[in-house]
């Protein structure tokens, strides 16, 4: 229990009370005889810029073990007391290669094991299943294999009470708070923190770590994995209850992917792939303030806008025919302005409240083209009054003070969430262990099974690989004796199957590349010694 | 256009709170650059921000007079901390809050005073709502206890944003993280609560 004393209703001070107690007389008399205030005032910041250089050694000294590039950043920001310390080895913040993955799916399936020279890229018209031993090798388990092809951990020596930022080599940016960390027993933590990194961009880097992009049935598209762990000496830290690790991509088109949320790795079982599970709360808008006054921003917000208020045809018939629905519809003809300045009229013909919202919130954050004349319509004509109430509570967190308190209308809202939500906010990690910038695979209309048999008599570890666009999906077989199954694939779409077998000891890859077609969905491969 | 529409210009549409007069008639960066070459210039500033600083201290204290003490401490360290202070990076009075809340943290970890919650029973039935449940009277003496118990980051998050109705962009001044985060976590706490309340 808290030493913590309630009181309620406490009887508010008037400020005619307070007022007497104001002595700045004898406030600046303290300040002119503290001795030399300014310089003492110096002090203070000089003091705080020698902890930033400790770290400074500490994470360079880790990183020249390493036989790496010695070119650590580490600055001070006296305002936020933020340490930024950065991955050496990480050139610029350019995202990693925009995925090699486009050159050759197959490579970078046979790649993934240890010590082994280059293969030969397969096509899509390969008939046969290509195989390829390792360099021989001996493991017990497929598991054993997959520890050794592990990625390195990166490693990162970090102070418990301050705001810190690591940048890992592939260009992850990590903001972590001071005091993030407890210990199991939900003590925070002192002292210095070990943070370990891997990161996964390539579809190389993930076969390697034996991952998979599969949220329990469904196909997720990887924008790119990580796995962070922290420790305090020998303890194994987690995070804070409602701490937050902020999280940026350094692949823009995941940043810009609205789609992308946080999943969380529930089951990382080497040979077994991973199951994640989304986090929904983990991407929210930028804030207000990350809009400038006078700066065009991407006008693809307003899409956003339509789609989460757009309603069926059928939705509003069903809603007409409910006493209690809310009618109003909303169209916009204007001439956009830059964001801060004045202009710019809203046609709003008088209904709910949501309409002048939307308006109100049209008006002042869509990001609109200088002086270009733009017609935009939106019309709602009945919503559902259960829907209505779920979009306000929806909004309803992102409270901000602009009241609007027009007609019945008086609630409070921050349009800001509505139209900033497009691109760019980072994702917010709310627990550390392996971690995934996902989205699920779109509605997917034609798809289908693709079944084959394989007669390896082996420990395998059979997976799909496909692209969307630039993003790779990786599917865990379903095994059912020797017949292997991949549910919900599209079709005609490019797939490479990929297999990694250990017999004997030995480990042996084999990939196909083909088309996944409606009527092929039976396809017998071999394994081949 | 429609004989009943409404029209709503831009310009007319500000949201942003509108300042008074007394605020207007401060031109407080160039106060804070005089007060930075003389204390004696910080009177201005002092006579603006003393009551709010007071109790947004007194009401986390229960000793009046000890709050009147920790006041002053909070703007003798400001001005001796001003030459530091750049306007651009957070507005002085979050500036003055952030000072006032370590020195608080300070007196807590000193044992030198219990930490009070000063609680709104008005505002206790908006934090029922905000966490979408329909009110009930014996939620009250539940909530109650539930904020006493949290933690203490949570516990200030909801101070400022229910009991002294501060802005997501204050609050995050203040505490010195970003506002997305703040918005988040406190999502984050309204949810967890309705989880523990509906669950009793």
């Amino acid at each position: 229990m808290k030493n913590r004393k309630i009181i309620v209703d406490r009887e508010e001070l008037p400020a005619a009370d307070i007022k007497p107690n104001m002595d700045f007389d004898k406030v600046v008399k303290r300040v002119t005889e503290a001795p030399k205030y300014i310089s003492k005032t110096k002090k203070v910041i000089g003091g705080i810029s020698t902890g930033a250089a400790i770290i400074v050694i500490i994470v360079s000294g880790i990183y020249l073990s390493k036989n790496q590039k010695n070119e650590t950043d580490v600055s001070h920001n006296s305002s936020t007391d933020k340490n930024i310390s950065k991955m050496p080895e990480q050139s610029t913040d350019k995202p990693p290669a925009d995925n090699p993955i486009k050159q050759g799916v197959t490579n970078a399936a046979v790649n993934a094991a240890p010590g082994k020279q280059a293969a030969t890229a397969n096509t899509a018209h390969n008939a046969s299943l290509n195989t390829n031993g390792t360099n021989g090798e001996k493991y017990n388990s497929l598991n054993d294999f997959y520890k050794k092809t592990s990625l390195p951990m990166q490693l990162f020596t970090i102070a418990a009470n301050r705001d810190t930022t690591i940048t890992g080599a592939q260009g992850t940016k990590l903001v972590i708070k001071a005091n993030s960390f407890t210990d199991a027993a939900n003590k925070p933590v002192k002292g210095q923190i070990t943070m370990a990194l891997k990161e996964c961009y390539t579809l190389e880097d993930m076969l390697k770590e034996g991952l998979t992009t599969m949220a329990d049935n469904k196909i997720l598209e990887s924008g790119g994995m990580i796995y962070l762990d922290a420790k305090s000496g020998e303890t194994q830290l987690k995070l804070k209850k409602f701490e937050e690790i902020e999280m940026y991509n350094p692949i823009p088109e995941v940043m810009a992917n609205t789609n992308m949320c946080v999943f969380y790795g529930e089951t990382k079982l080497p040979a077994g792939g991973t199951n994640w599970k989304a986090d929904n709360y983990s991407r929210i808008p930028y804030p207000v303030a990350a809009l400038t006054a006078g700066k065009f921003h991407d006008t693809a917000s307003i899409d956003y806008f339509a789609s989460h208020f757009r309603f069926s045809k059928d939705k509003m018939i069903e809603a007409l025919k409910k006493k209690d629905s809310i009618k109003f519809s909303v169209s916009f003809n204007e001439l956009m302005k830059p964001i801060g300045s004045s202009g710019g009229e809203k046609e709003l013909k008088p209904g709910t409240p949501l309409c002048e919202f939307l308006s109100l919130a049209a008006n002042n954050y869509i990001p609109p083209i200088q002086g270009a004349t733009r017609e935009t319509a939106f019309e709602f004509n009945v919503m559902d009054k259960a829907d209505y109430e779920k979009y306000l509570r929806e909004y309803k967190h992102y409270i901000e003070d602009k009241n609007l308190n027009k007609g019945n209308f008086k609630m409070h809202y921050d349009a800001s969430d509505v139209f900033n939500a497009h691109s760019n906010s980072p994702f917010y990690i709310g627990k550390i262990g392996w971690i995934n910038c996902d989205s699920y695979k779109g509605p997917m209309v034609n798809v289908n099974e693709i079944h084959f048999t394989l007669n390896s008599q082996t420990e395998e570890d059979v997976k799909l690989i496909f692209y969307s666009g630039k993003r790779p999906s990786i599917v865990k077989a379903l095994k059912t004796g020797n017949t292997w199954c991949f549910p919900n694939i599209p079709v005609n779409k490019e797939v490479t199957v990929t297999g990694t077998f250990l017999k004997d000891g030995v480990i042996q890859k084999a990939s196909k590349v083909f088309k996944a077609g409606k009527k092929e969905t039976l396809r017998q491969l071999e394994y081949m010694q | 256009m429609p004989a009943d529409s409404l029209i709503i210009k831009a310009a007319n549409m500000n949201t942003l709170p509108k300042k008074n007069d007394e605020e207007a008639a401060l031109d407080e960066p160039a106060c804070i650059n005089l007060a930075k070459q003389d204390p004696l210039k910080f009177k201005p500033l002092y006579e603006k921000y003393y009551e709010q600083i007071f109790r947004f201290i007194y009401n986390r204290i229960e000793d009046k007079n000890l709050a009147y003490d920790i006041t002053a401490d909070v703007f003798y360290k400001s001005i001796l901390k001003l030459p530091a202070y750049e306007y651009q990076q957070i507005p002085f009075s979050s500036w003055l809050y952030r000072i006032a809340r370590n020195e608080l943290i300070d007196i807590f970890r000193k044992n030198k005073a219990v930490r009070v919650v000063s609680i709104n029973s008005l505002k206790i039935k908006d934090i029922i709502d905000d966490i979408d449940l329909d009110y009930r009277e014996e939620y009250r003496p539940q909530l109650i206890k539930l904020i006493k118990n949290l933690d203490d980051d949570d516990l200030q998050l909801i101070e400022m944003r229910f009991f002294e109705n501060k802005s997501f962009k204050n609050i995050s001044e203040i505490i010195g993280t970003a506002e997305a985060a703040v918005k988040m976590r406190l999502y984050r706490l309204l949810k967890e609560m309705k989880s523990q309340l509906a669950g009793r």
